[in-house]
């Protein structure tokens, strides 16, 4: 059935013009039957309709009523829950630098407290456009090992239980060059500081003290003929001697 | 009241917006105005998604107190019956729905004790019994059209689709009833 007379019937059938109806069949014979149905079939729907119903005249609105199902609510159920993670996740991120700190760092640590940078942005003179470099904490100073005072006295030592010694007793690190020798000595020094003890040792035995920084020294078996140039490396004009050679002479040190 | 006002109204002046602001003011009176000038017609929507009396009933007063509740929110943008009317449609459909839902959780023992069809009043067994193969939707469109004599403009904005939609909808549920009801035993 071609569409447009479809929609011809349709209209005809749910108008119930009775002379468009007759119309319609002279025109269209072949679907005079289908005509028929659809019209029964309209006027059926339209007679199924409820009767007039005795309604009550006062309305008293039920209390157990649900709303209408609203895709409001869960919205605001997850803008709760976007707002419940994100507190979570503040206050994760503002513990989490305390937990650090009071964990890492002892309660009654002072120092740290008091290497606390200054905030330059504090400063009346701030200028925001001033690239601002912040100040380096200061590491507290402590005093190079070999400042400190040692005591050894004993005869007939070794060079090499001299400076254990010394290093044991300073926490000074004692690296020796290649031909250093292994002398046999007598020492007794008595609160001398290290570095004083090892420049007397060198000049007995022929070997230089070069301070290293990080507490370290090294000893270099070459004379420094020059006590102003003591700390600039050894001369290429000295000559250094077979230290098994020599002739180990016999220290004693006297307060 | 300013001709140009007049003008963003739809066609003809809304009489029951009088009947809705008496309410919003305070007057419930108004109230009980607009249940009995418009229960027929809910209840056919009700009926007609629903198919069953007892549950035309039901939501026909729960469509009422969503109305009562929500009158407030009614923006004047639309004939209050159009709005009515969407209230019915999507209260009808979403209670069918769930309806069906719970008839598919029954036991069959339990089923098979339910009294059939004893309280409907669909006078014409051959469209109860079409209007039931149909989808909540088609029985929406089809009850709008035939039962409350709404245009394809007033049909789509009572169910939230486009005039050209709803007349999609109203043509496939039509065709759709029409099988159904010559099928059905007279």
């Amino acid at each position: 059935m071609d569409k447009s007379v479809d929609e011809l019937m349709w209209l005809i059938a749910e108008t119930s013009n009775h002379a468009a109806v007759e119309e319609f069949i002279k025109r269209h014979p072949e679907h005079r039957l289908e005509m028929l149905k659809r019209m029964n079939m309209v006027n059926d729907m339209r007679g199924a309709r409820p009767s007039q119903t005795e309604s009550a005249v006062h309305f008293t609105p039920r209390p157990d009523v649900r709303a209408l199902a609203n895709p409001r609510p869960r919205w605001e159920l997850i803008g709760g829950g976007v707002a419940i993670f994100a507190s979570a996740v503040f206050v994760a991120y503002t513990m989490a630098p305390k937990r650090t700190t009071e964990s890492v760092l002892p309660k009654s640590s002072p120092a740290v407290t008091a290497t606390t940078v200054p905030d330059p942005r504090q400063d009346p003179g701030y200028n925001p456009n001033q690239n601002v470099v912040p100040p380096t904490p200061v590491a507290p100073s402590r005093p190079p090992a070999y400042t400190l005072p040692v005591t050894i006295e004993g005869d007939g030592m070794s060079l090499v239980v001299v400076l254990n010694e010394i290093s044991r007793q300073t926490n000074l690190n004692i690296e020796m060059g290649p031909g250093m020798p292994n002398a046999v000595v007598s020492v007794n020094y008595i609160g001398r500081t290290a570095m004083d003890v090892l420049r007397d040792l060198g000049q007995k035995l022929g070997f230089t003290v070069f301070d290293q920084q990080a507490n370290s020294v090294l000893l270099i078996p070459a004379v420094d003929t020059n006590r102003a140039t003591r700390e600039q490396g050894p001369l290429e004009s000295d000559p250094i001697g077979e230290p098994n050679s020599r002739e180990i002479p016999q220290i004693t040190e006297t307060e | 009241m300013s001709s140009a006002f007049d003008h963003t109204r739809p066609e003809g002046f809304d009489e029951d917006i009088r009947l809705v602001e008496r309410f919003v003011a305070g007057d419930a009176a108004a109230f009980d105005l607009i249940y009995a000038q418009y229960y027929d017609r809910v209840y056919a929507i009700a009926l007609g998604v629903l198919l069953r009396a007892d549950e035309a009933s039901d939501a026909t007063q729960e469509i009422f107190t969503l109305v009562y509740r929500n009158l407030h929110r009614f923006d004047r943008r639309s004939r209050f019956s159009t709005w009515m009317y969407r209230v019915a449609v999507n209260r009808s459909i979403q209670q069918a729905r769930s309806i069906k839902n719970l008839r598919l959780n029954v036991p069959l023992e339990e089923a098979n004790e339910r009294p059939a069809k004893t309280e409907e009043r669909t006078s014409d067994p051959r469209v109860a019994c079409a209007l039931a193969k149909l989808s909540p939707d088609d029985r929406a469109a089809i009850t709008l059209f035939y039962w409350d004599d709404l245009s394809l403009t007033e049909i789509g904005e009572s169910m939230g689709i486009s005039p050209n939609a709803a007349k999609t909808r109203l043509f496939r549920a039509r065709e759709r009833f029409k099988n159904h009801f010559e099928e059905a035993p007279e």
